[in-house]
């Protein structure tokens, strides 16, 4: 297939990126089929010889990595020319790729360690479309990737004006420890556990037994404690594997986000293209003084490493919030800084809900622990005044905001989230209202930009179409009241 | 508001629809709970219970496709396209015309046999299609395309 400008050399990947490519590709391999392997794996025996018919099948996903691995080698190849980025792949069904330079929402690089070893880079080019990144440039020389790079960034703001990269934040290993020690510990903690029952498990069954029968309730404290602080290391340690050296260029139009211990991950972003921005503040972080602050543009949203958010700042100090979000959307920033001004409360329909399902469960578990442990079983009808207290201070703290050019819901007691989106990207408003919610007179309006969608929940039914109303002119750019 | 209805034929697409898709997914749970029922507590209790969901399942098959043609509509403003549907959950999404990406015309073998058409309306919140609405008349979903892409905007991005 040609292209208009064939002057222009096409570029191939280096060599080497068999070696790098043939991990990833022997996995997608054994994703896309997991169910032979599961059956080759608990199925063989000794009637048929299954382990070799096993190892055929791995060596046969290895094979085929291997093949796959050197067709893209052998077949890709990408140019840049003018104001698009060209790519060219395939053997038997060719594709070329043309990528305009001004639709692109973010550039990422990556380099695991096989890409540390032998100087290789991944660039990652991702437009609005579909749910990976659509240009992939695989392990190419460092100082081409650099090149890309560069160019595609020089392309991408040649109207706006040039600023000189500067340090706009930092984070020390101790930064670090403090976000792992805030993270969510209930999936390392289940890890933690999850490892425990495996080693009981495998133990010698009468000796499990004794075990068990001689644990008493302080051996359960020092366990569970134990368990936690195992998994409160977990976390600290993914936290500095994914950000250790964590630092933002600010580069005028553009900021890049690079960190990671053994896979250096790169991106590039355009502040004018934010779609979104969450605050995060679980009761620890709070407590140490930071909030974490996620990116989402209407990049890439699962796959290539993206994860979720395009970039995610993860200690910003609670006295840097206001200057961070400030440089990130203007607007969110004066709404940090006004508190609870312009912020609408939930229905209070949906408070006198959540208090008669705080009631109603306490009375079935009060049933349930009546029957189980007698008279003191009757103690668990407390939780229904506790569940009831705990409904209204959730109710205070969740809000959401229609105005300033941004749509926002606030809400958690113990890890309390900002969710914010540019009123100007909005693309949809949708009201929602389930048998429940319109028993009560109530409704949702969901609001999705292409960075992801925003949830105003428990609206009073009545003024659920006006917020949506309200919604839509921000994208119009008409005043809202 | 002043919605704007899907075709009469619609209605027929619904129960046609509804009863094609029967075998895949209501028919296997009334099998699975009849059995199970019938295991554990002997083939009497199993006919009953079978009895009871396939009664209910026949009174959806009635009911839900006519309520579903009533609950959906379409409303094409100055600024925006509403697009009303459910019967269980009630939904009313309003795409801003400058945010349509692309806008897709839909038709089953059913909806080629009543000479009807769907419309799907994409934006860029990556969440496929954030609009859609089915069963319109032929000219009448090819007449909303042509006013929706005929339309300019920002894309908001």
């Amino acid at each position: 297939m040609a292209t208009p400008d064939s002057d222009v050399p096409f570029r191939s990947v280096h060599p080497l990126t068999v070696a790098v490519e043939l991990l990833p590709r022997v996995f997608s391999v054994v994703r896309n089929f997991w169910p032979l392997f599961l059956a080759a794996f608990f199925g063989r025996g000794d009637a048929i010889d299954g382990s070799w018919l096993f190892l055929g099948v791995i060596g046969s996903a290895f094979g085929g990595g291997l093949l796959s691995s050197l067709l893209h080698v052998l077949t890709f190849r990408y140019r840049l020319v003018g104001d698009r980025l060209e790519l060219l792949s395939g053997l038997f069904d060719r594709q070329v790729r043309v990528l305009s330079i001004d639709r692109i929402q973010n550039v990422e690089t990556l380099r695991t360690l096989p890409h540390r070893l032998l100087g290789l880079v991944d660039v990652r080019v991702e437009t609005a479309v579909g749910e990976e990144a659509e240009g992939h440039v695989n392990a190419i020389p460092l100082a081409d990737g650099d090149a890309l790079v560069a160019a595609l960034r020089a392309r991408s703001s040649a109207s706006l004006p040039p600023a000189e990269p500067r340090i706009w934040s930092e984070l020390s290993l101790l930064d670090l420890v403090r976000y792992g020690a805030s993270t969510g510990r209930a999936g390392a903690a289940a890890v933690v556990m999850g490892l425990l029952f495996e080693r009981l498990g495998s133990g010698d069954s009468d000796e499990v037994r004794a075990l068990v029968g001689s644990v008493g309730p302080l051996q359960v404290l020092g366990v569970s404690a134990a368990a936690l602080v195992a998994a409160w290391w977990i976390s600290i340690g993914t936290a500095v594997v994914r950000f250790h050296g964590f630092r933002v260029e600010d580069r005028g139009p553009s900021l890049a986000a690079e960190g990671g211990l053994f896979s250096r991950r790169r991106v590039e972003l355009a502040p004018r293209r934010i779609q979104q921005v969450t605050v995060r503040a679980p009761w620890l972080s709070r407590w140490l003084g930071f909030v974490t602050v996620a990116i989402e543009t209407a990049g890439a949203r699962t796959g290539g490493g993206t994860e979720r958010s395009e970039a995610v700042l993860p200690v910003v100090e609670r006295a840097a919030l206001s200057a961070t979000l400030g440089r990130l959307v203007p607007a969110a920033a004066r709404v940090i800084e006004e508190g609870d001004a312009g912020w609408q409360p939930l229905s209070l329909r949906a408070l006198r809900r959540a208090v008669v399902r705080a009631y109603l469960r306490a009375g079935l578990l009060t049933v349930a622990m009546v029957f189980a442990l007698g008279p003191w079983g009757a103690l668990a009808a407390l939780a229904g005044p506790l569940g009831h207290l705990w409904a209204r201070v959730a109710h205070a703290r969740s809000a959401y905001l229609v105005g300033e050019g941004l749509v926002g819901f606030r809400s958690g007691v113990w890890q309390r989230s900002v969710h914010l989106a540019v009123g100007a990207r909005v693309m949809t408003a949708e009201v929602v209202a389930g048998p429940f919610d319109r028993m009560r007179k109530l409704a949702a309006v969901v609001v999705t930009t292409a960075g992801g969608r925003i949830v105003l929940p428990a609206v009073d039914a009545e003024l659920a179409w006006d917020v949506a109303e309200r919604v839509l002119a921000q994208g119009r750019g008409d005043p809202v009241s | 508001m002043d919605w704007t209805r899907l075709s009469p034929k619609a209605r027929t697409l619904f129960y046609v629809q509804a009863a094609l898709s029967l075998p895949f997914t209501r028919l296997p749970f009334v099998f699975g709970v009849t059995a199970a029922v019938g295991w554990s507590s002997g083939w009497q209790a199993g006919l009953i219970a079978g009895g009871v969901l396939i009664a209910l399942v026949l009174v959806e098959l009635v009911w839900y496709p006519t309520l579903a043609w009533e609950r959906w509509g379409y409303q094409l403003r100055e600024g925006e396209l509403l697009v009303r549907r459910g019967v269980w959950v009630t939904r009313v999404t309003a795409i801003p015309l400058g945010r349509v990406q692309h806008v897709d015309l839909r038709q089953g073998p059913v909806e080629r046999w009543l000479n009807l058409s769907g419309v799907a309306v994409s934006t860029a919140s990556g969440l496929g299609a954030d609009g859609v609405i089915p069963g319109l008349e032929l000219e009448d979903a090819v007449a909303l395309r042509d006013r929706l892409v005929a339309v300019r905007g920002d894309a908001g991005l």
